[in-house]
């Protein structure tokens, strides 16, 4: 047997792994995203609040990843909303303010349309922590619609937002709701948070080279061209590293264009991965459903096709590609 | 004796039903018209509070040079500022929904039309099943 086809063997196994425990699959993964989003922000924001935060708890923090993983994703990000609105509230009530109207725009501009994406939001912190936030659009372009990009740069802008906050914490230090501020002094914080987001060329560029990258790549990877989502992720890392370098050639944002690099070219590995063994798998999900008729009750599990068609593949994976025998769920190599 | 094509439709109606149909539901009670219409009332409300949040950051970072305009009499200024912003605001967010909620009712006229098809396709089939074991069945 050609040791290629063993690779496409495990996919054709993960791929229906994946659909046999789909639910239990996603779960886990909200989990982890939730968990990961929670222990950011405890890390950014509530380490500073001064005589701790309730919500600092390891273990409160797991028990609301738990709680999210098993509820919609719009349930996730509002709990990461209300933990993010509590710690800002406890540290300053401008930050808290600033950020209760980003989070209200955001909802009445784009996620009353597509409250689907908010998964994006959740996302983009922790790409942003693994220094790969050039991921995320790439993904969502490949996997959703063009309209995602608007989500990518809504989850980079709170993301940024939390590490200004942090940054400015001395200044805003001792202006949380309740005790006794200058007006003056909160007009000064306020003026200085937003200038902070406005001013932050490095952020509106890479906004830019997000939103570029994925406008891009969900246009690219529909059309009806071979290797398309191949083409796709390849545009979407090349914009996104020509806007950075021209944006910090013509602006001097002094970014670290070896990590901007290293961490394009790991995007673009991973991508590559993903489009590895999603791109085969039909999105239908498995479906169970019961009707009755006249004779007879029925209890039918719908279970989607692998469509896989040789313009789709790339040469050298129709080549070797022996398609697997199902029978009974369980797959026998031929 | 099964009748595989019949629950193969049966399926299919089944999964649209339990599926985009819980949608496709609230959406069949308007027309077209009515349905982007409620669309766009929607985001001229969410719109015009997003912009008013928008417009309250700008006063709160312009706070003093807005106070001291009042007593300059120069008020006229931002007001025309805000008035402007808002129109060229609202006009592209409502264009933007109309697209938006006219693709969707594109959408949900294609799917309604297919599961039409589907439900008298299976009509069909249970009237011939009737007319077989029933001959004499009207």
């Amino acid at each position: 047997m050609n040791s290629n086809s063993g690779i496409y063997v495990l996919r054709e196994k993960l791929i229906q792994l994946y659909k046999r425990q789909e639910f239990l699959i996603l779960s886990v993964f909200r989990f982890v995203v939730s968990l990961a989003v929670l222990l950011l922000l405890r890390g950014h924001l509530g380490v500073h609040i001064a005589g701790g935060s309730a919500l600092n708890s390891t273990l409160l923090n797991v028990i609301l990843a738990l709680v999210c993983s098993m509820l919609p994703p719009g349930f996730s990000a509002g709990i990461a909303g209300l933990v993010l609105i509590w710690d800002l509230y406890k540290l300053s009530l401008e930050a808290t303010a600033i950020c209760a109207a980003l989070i209200l725009v955001c909802l009445l501009v784009y996620f009353r349309f597509s409250p689907r994406d908010v998964m994006i939001l959740l996302l983009m912190p922790v790409a942003y922590a693994l220094k790969l936030p050039y991921l995320v659009p790439i993904l969502a372009g490949l996997l959703f619609g063009p309209g995602t990009a608007v989500a990518v740069v809504f989850g980079l802008l709170f993301t940024e937002y939390v590490i200004l906050v942090e940054k400015m914490l001395p200044s805003l230090a001792g202006t949380a709701f309740g005790t006794a501020n200058s007006g003056e002094r909160l007009i000064a914080n306020f003026r200085g948070l937003v200038d902070g987001m406005v001013n932050n060329k490095s952020m509106i560029i890479l906004m830019a080279a997000l939103f570029a990258a994925a406008i891009a790549v969900s246009f690219i990877r529909r059309l009806a061209v071979e290797n398309a989502w191949t083409i796709a992720i390849t545009a979407g890392s090349i914009l996104e590293l020509v806007i950075l370098l021209i944006g910090d050639m013509r602006y001097g944002t002094e970014i670290d264009l070896a990590g901007v690099f290293v961490g394009i070219v790991v995007s673009f590995l991973l991508a590559q991965v993903v489009r590895f063994f999603i791109f085969n798998m039909d999105y239908l999900r498995v479906e169970n459903v019961q009707f009755e008729d006249d004779d007879y009750y029925y209890y039918v599990k719908a279970v989607p096709k692998v469509m896989v068609f040789s313009s789709d593949m790339e040469d050298d994976e129709f080549d070797e590609f022996d398609p697997p025998v199902i029978e009974n769920d369980v797959i026998d190599e031929e | 004796m099964l009748n595989e094509e019949k629950i193969r439709l049966m399926t299919r109606l089944k999964v649209y039903e339990d599926g985009l149909g819980v949608g496709d539901e609230r959406t069949a009670g308007y027309f077209r018209n009515d349905y982007i219409l409620s669309g766009m009332v929607g985001s001229f409300v969410a719109g015009t509070v997003a912009w008013g949040i928008c417009a309250a950051v700008y006063c709160g970072y312009f706070f003093e040079q807005i106070f001291y305009s009042v007593y300059e009499n120069t008020l006229d200024t931002y007001l025309h500022l805000a008035l402007r912003t808002y129109f060229i605001f609202i006009i592209l967010f409502l264009l933007i929904t109309f697209l938006i909620y006219y693709r969707r009712s594109a959408a949900f006229t294609t799917r309604r039309r297919m599961y039409g098809r589907d439900l008298e396709e299976l009509m069909e089939i249970c009237d011939q099943e009737a007319r077989l074991t029933d001959p004499d069945a009207t």
